[in-house]
């Protein structure tokens, strides 16, 4: 059983279908706290998702004669201030903060990957140019720059998005340069180098592969970090604005009742500590599942 | 360590005059004449165009920013109109009571959180290690704003025992602590989490190194051990840590404020905001930004002293 050459063999042995497993899913799938997360997380999508079947109230008409119902049969969640189901509003309000924070954190991937694979291959004038930038945005806390940007240029839809995946972005460019300057340094790349494969070939082909990993990992740490500065932003009046259902801008309104209505910020912000928990989870279990050297050390 | 020091200090100037461009460039991010949005739609043409040479917005762009430059290390950041008062005496007013509370959240997470990582670094795979670990997840995840709200909620709303919000004087006056716990607890629970798990991490790390060993071989007690040779070290990383939570500090004094109308900077700030009191807006973050600059380069600085080994 221990001789070394035995193993080889052994793998030609297993039957294909369970060969195609790889040795990271199968990590993943036995570490029940990221599981857990995941099935949270694609629940609460598809709840979003399929908001109008779930509940009978619209998420923003009032219902006047209606305020202040505590949570019961009717109304699950109870009623606001402004006779609004509390459930209608989390399940729409996913939609904003799940659908909007998944969004820009694709935003900020693929804009810090494309900057941080320029910057880390070209290197040279362009490198230092990029980096200095790079370094400015990174002494600026990500929650007062995105707070500045969008009180200045104005909250919109598009305005917060792109300010909330902006504000992320440089980390990104700085972990892709990172990783590029180590692996452009590798065997694999001198080879192609060697081959004849142009530079934009060997970037995509060759570099983003091996990068897929270690991005997804901190994608998806960092999508809990979006969902509370997109709730913060709204919170404090330049993210999403009234009457939109959005868990920040909910517990905006919940702070003003809070002697009357307790359970209106009971909800959205379970939603949101809930949502950055699962986040969590799942970023970790996938950082365990593809460098299982992390897991041993931190024990 | 005399070059170490000139050298992080001249790598902060330029990302200190790039911060500044940035906070500049940020009135002209403003869709449309920031003078006639600040004014508001009935302003009569003459008063926005007189605005708009007040603001210095009628130069070109590089005349601008050098003004800007040159008031700002002058100590002149403008006037606010919204206030009727100097931005920069504004500002140097409600500093005081944000680095307080900031002080206090940074106090509060280090005297609960070292403990907590401690404990669960001697006591690895226990009850109190699992304990310490869930309430560090939990921690990291609540949203500050939220736990804010939460805790007004239980110890003002239900339980009486403490003030929903403003700031009842100085911090050693009963009143003035009164008023700062439920802020400072709010920021600071979520420093707490990461500084618990850093501790336990870095404890971990530090205790299997071979002069923990080596005193424990010379038969020291183990709190000796524990405190003179593994915390000394395991602390390294949690000092450049709360170097980055000046940042979180900052980014969470604004939603904290705002929950609680603590008069600092970040509820200056969202006034600013609300109001469009653009150049107050503008002071408000170039103070703040050039304040955690500074933080960082002095823990920098610092940080040769506390381990030789960088040097």
């Amino acid at each position: 059983m221990n001789d070394p050459a035995a193993r080889p063999r052994a793998a030609r042995a297993t039957p294909p279908s369970e060969r195609r497993v790889s040795p990271g899913w199968d990590r993943f799938r036995r570490n029940r706290l990221a599981v857990g997360g995941a099935v949270f997380l694609a629940v609460l999508a598809l709840a979003c998702t399929a908001a109008p079947l779930l509940t009978r109230y619209s998420p923003v008409a009032m219902t006047l004669d209606q305020p202040y119902r505590p949570p019961g049969v009717a109304h699950p969640l109870g009623t606001d201030t402004l006779g609004r189901d509390v459930w209608s509003r989390i399940v729409f309000g996913g939609r904003f903060d799940l659908g909007l924070s998944v969004l820009a954190v694709l935003l900020a991937t693929s804009g810090g990957v494309c900057i941080g694979l320029v910057s880390g291959y070209a290197g040279g004038a362009l490198d230092d140019a990029l980096m200095r930038i790079v370094d400015v945005l990174l002494a600026i806390p990500d929650l007062l720059l995105a707070l500045a940007l969008v009180a200045f240029i104005g909250p919109s839809l598009t305005s917060v998005v792109l300010i909330l995946a902006f504000s992320r972005m440089p980390r990104y460019a700085r972990l892709v340069r990172g990783s590029v300057l180590g692996l452009k340094k590798l065997e694999f790349v001198t080879a192609a180098t060697v081959l004849g494969a142009s530079r934009a070939r060997i970037l995509v082909r060759h570099l983003v592969p091996n990068l897929t990993g270690p991005i997804s990992v901190y994608s998806t740490l960092d999508l809990g970090g979006v969902i509370a500065a997109l709730a913060g932003l709204s919170f404090v009046g330049v993210g999403i604005q009234p009457p939109a259902a959005e868990w920040g801008l909910m517990l905006t309104d919940a702070r003003q009742n809070l002697v009357l209505a307790p359970w209106t910020a009971v909800f959205p912000g379970l939603a949101i500590t809930l949502c950055i928990i699962a986040f969590n989870f799942v970023g970790d279990g996938a950082r365990d599942a593809l460098d299982p050297r992390t897991r041993r050390r931190t024990r | 360590m005399a070059a170490h020091a000139l050298k992080r200090l001249a790598e902060a100037v330029p990302t200190l005059i790039g911060a500044s461009m940035l906070v500049f460039a940020l009135i002209h991010l403003v869709p449309g004449d920031p003078a006639a949005v600040y004014l508001g739609p009935d302003a009569l043409a003459s008063d926005v165009a007189t605005l708009r040479h007040h603001l210095g917005l009628d130069r070109p762009l590089a005349a601008q920013y050098w003004l800007y430059l040159t008031h700002a290390l002058a100590g002149d950041l403008g006037r606010s109109y919204t206030y009727k008062a100097p931005i920069l005496s504004l500002i140097l007013g409600a500093l005081p009571n944000t680095l307080e509370l900031s002080a206090a959240a940074l106090l509060f997470s280090l005297a609960l959180a070292l403990p907590l990582g401690i404990a669960a670094a001697l006591r690895p795979q226990t009850a109190l290690d699992y304990a310490s670990t869930t309430v560090a997840v939990a921690g990291v995840a609540v949203p500050v704003f939220w736990l804010a709200i939460m805790l007004i909620f239980v110890f003002a709303v239900r339980l009486h025992w403490l003030p929903a919000s403003g700031r009842g004087g100085p911090p050693w006056t009963a009143e003035g602590l009164a008023h700062l716990a439920l802020p400072a607890l709010s920021l600071g629970l979520g420093l707490t989490a990461s500084t618990a798990r850093l501790a336990r991490a870095s404890m971990l790390e530090v205790l299997d190194e071979e002069y923990v060993r080596t005193a424990r071989a010379k038969g020291l007690r183990p709190r000796a051990v524990t405190l003179h040779h593994a915390l000394r070290n395991a602390l390294i990383p949690i000092v450049t840590n709360v170097s980055l939570q000046v940042g979180i500090l900052l980014g969470g004094a604004f939603l904290t404020e705002t929950v609680f109308a603590w008069p600092g900077i970040g509820r200056l700030a969202v006034d600013a905001m609300v109001r469009r009191d653009y150049p107050l807006l503008q002071g408000v973050l170039l103070i703040t930004i050039v304040f955690f600059i500074l933080v960082n380069l002095l823990v920098d600085l610092v940080y040769p002293l506390l381990d030789p080994r960088i040097r």
